[in-house]
């Protein structure tokens, strides 16, 4: 009569017990979604993607900053710059003539810097004088003229050859880097922007500059005669001084070339910038230079 | 009574209103606009809160009057530089009035970019959450001073010369690295043809990128984060004395619990514990 009960659910359940698969029959599928370290396929896309956009950018930046950057990092190249027969720098008078200016000074409008501005002003001031000039004798207050003639006249007759020598003094303020001008008043060098002031040979006088001015490397050389690059690097041309002052050869010129920093006692140092001590607590504040 | 909500409306609202809900449906523009302007602020906002703006409006006159000017100016060290500059201030049509503009307004710029960091600093509005705006506006005032220095030489007079010639090597002064970054910024040892291309390019390509990249930085932080409130806000103030009130709470339940003190539970009235004893 089972098949007339309207009542009856032919789909449903019968009673009795389950027959069917149990939960706890089944093996889980592994499950990494919670493992930090597991390495799903979306995981593993998506890093390949961030490193190729990594790359990219990589591949774009690289070139961009190494173009503007590593251009003006480069070592300068400087070559020895011919300004002129030596006579124009050596013949003229020695300073003990004339008392007021102790120092002669020559000017060239470049400089074998590598390529400054027409606007740069950068000069070099080329000194013949006394190595010392605080040698020569100042008259004492109240002391007769007569008697400071002869005692300058004597002082002047003991001036040797090798008293004088022949320095380019590069015009860039050892401060901030603007054109210091060469002062006769005060026969030493002044920089218009704060005040730094230097004697005839560019050591510090008074303001704010840190080291004395900059110098370039100059000699005289006989230019009838050829030197090959490493006798040149060696300084196998270079004529003293003393002996091309009075030599009448007219083949002698002045040269310059690289200019290089110097501390208040006139010891060479690398060429430095603006505002760096050479020498001091303060110059290991710029160890690369 | 009248309704103006009945008949037909006009054409041309009609059209805007389709328009709009045209692009806002495809974009989201009202929502987004909503979100930008129309935001609560607390009370006591004044006059001081708008030396931003003011900031960013100067920064979008700096960046139209610039782009005109970068029309007739020829960045060319032999002189090129400073006779295009002659030529704008005397020949062009309202040349004078535009350079004006540019050269006041980069002093503008930099006095409002000041008061408006002095403003954020004195109502402490760059405490808790607002670090971030702080920072995002550092970068602002370092790119706007930076802006003024590469802007500066462009006149490539002698005054724009040597003040930038010291003001780079107030850059290199700085240890260890500066000299690099002189020689960086001056593309090379000496001030040349080079510099004045580099800073042309630094000052009109290469910072108003940045500060407008920075600039929509701050404004993203500022929306999400809101504008603090005055120092002499009432409810400000009512936070600050809770505060108060809660830390002196505070430490006097930790001063009860300190061994030796009088309301340590030891020192009690013996007859609270006598049971305890």
């Amino acid at each position: 009569m089972a098949e007339d009960d309207p009542g009856k659910d032919t789909n449903g359940t019968q009673g009795g017990p389950y027959q069917g698969p149990r939960a706890a029959d089944f093996t889980p599928e592994p499950d990494h979604s919670d493992d930090p370290g597991y390495v799903t396929r979306t995981r593993f896309l998506s890093n390949a993607a961030f490193a190729g956009t990594g790359v990219l950018a990589a591949a774009i930046l690289v070139p961009v900053v190494g173009f503007a950057v590593t251009t003006p990092l480069k070592e300068e190249e400087f070559r020895w710059v011919d300004i002129g027969p030596a006579s124009d720098y050596l013949k003229n008078p020695p300073p003990y003539v004339n008392p007021s200016p102790s120092t002669r000074i020559g000017e060239v409008a470049s400089l074998a810097v590598s390529g400054p501005s027409s606007d740069a002003d950068r000069r070099i001031y080329v000194v013949y004088g006394l190595k010392d000039p605080t040698s020569r004798p100042q008259p004492n207050p109240g002391q007769p003229a007569a008697e400071f003639e002869a005692q300058f006249a004597k002082w002047a007759s003991s001036l040797r050859a090798d008293d004088f020598d022949l320095i380019a003094i590069w015009n860039r303020c050892a401060h901030l880097g603007c054109p210091v001008a060469f002062s006769p008043g005060s026969a030493g060098y002044v920089c218009p922007c704060h005040g730094g002031a230097y004697d005839s040979r560019g050591l510090v006088t008074g303001g704010p500059p840190p080291r004395p001015l900059d110098r370039v490397d100059i000699k005289v050389a006989d230019q009838s005669k050829k030197f090959e690059p490493q006798d040149i690097e060696a300084g196998k041309d270079r004529i003293p001084v003393a002996v091309a002052a009075k030599s009448s050869n007219p083949n002698l010129r002045v040269l310059v070339g690289k200019p290089y920093s110097i501390d208040q006692q006139q010891q060479s140092y690398g060429l430095s910038g603006p505002g760096e001590p050479v020498s001091g607590t303060l110059s290991h504040l710029y160890p690369f230079q | 009574m009248t309704t103006k909500d009945i008949g037909p409306k006009n054409p041309v609202q009609k059209t805007t209103e389709a328009t709009i809900d045209y692009v806002d449906d495809r974009s989201g523009i009202k929502t987004g606009t909503r979100w930008f302007l129309f935001r609560n602020i607390p009370a006591g906002t004044s006059w001081f809160q708008t030396l931003g703006f003011t900031a960013m409006v100067v920064f979008g006159m700096q960046a139209i009057t610039g782009i005109i000017l970068a029309m007739y100016y020829v960045p060319d060290s032999k002189g090129g530089a400073y006779q295009s500059i002659e030529y704008i201030t005397n020949e062009v049509t309202w040349g004078w009035l535009v350079r004006g503009m540019h050269k006041w307004g980069a002093s503008v710029m930099i006095i409002v970019v000041f008061l408006h960091m002095a403003r954020v600093f004195i109502w402490g509005a760059y405490k808790y959450p607002r670090e971030l705006t702080w920072v995002t506006g550092s970068f602002l005032l370092l790119l706007t001073m930076f802006m003024g220095l590469t802007g500066y030489l462009l006149v490539w007079d002698q005054k724009a010369y040597w003040a930038t010639v010291v003001a780079v090597n107030i850059f290199a002064g700085a240890p260890i690295v500066g000299p690099y970054i002189g020689d960086i910024l001056r593309a090379g040892p000496e001030f040349g043809p080079a510099t004045l291309s580099r800073f042309y390019s630094i000052h009109m390509l290469v910072i108003p990128g940045a500060i407008a990249t920075f600039i929509g930085l701050h404004l993203y932080f500022i929306v999400r984060l809101g504008i603090s409130e005055p120092p002499w806000s009432k409810r400000r103030l009512r936070i600050e004395r809770d505060e108060e009130d809660a830390r002196r709470a505070a430490a006097r339940e930790k001063a009860r619990s300190l061994p030796g003190s009088v309301n340590y539970p030891a020192s009690w009235p013996v007859e609270a514990k006598e049971g305890a004893r």
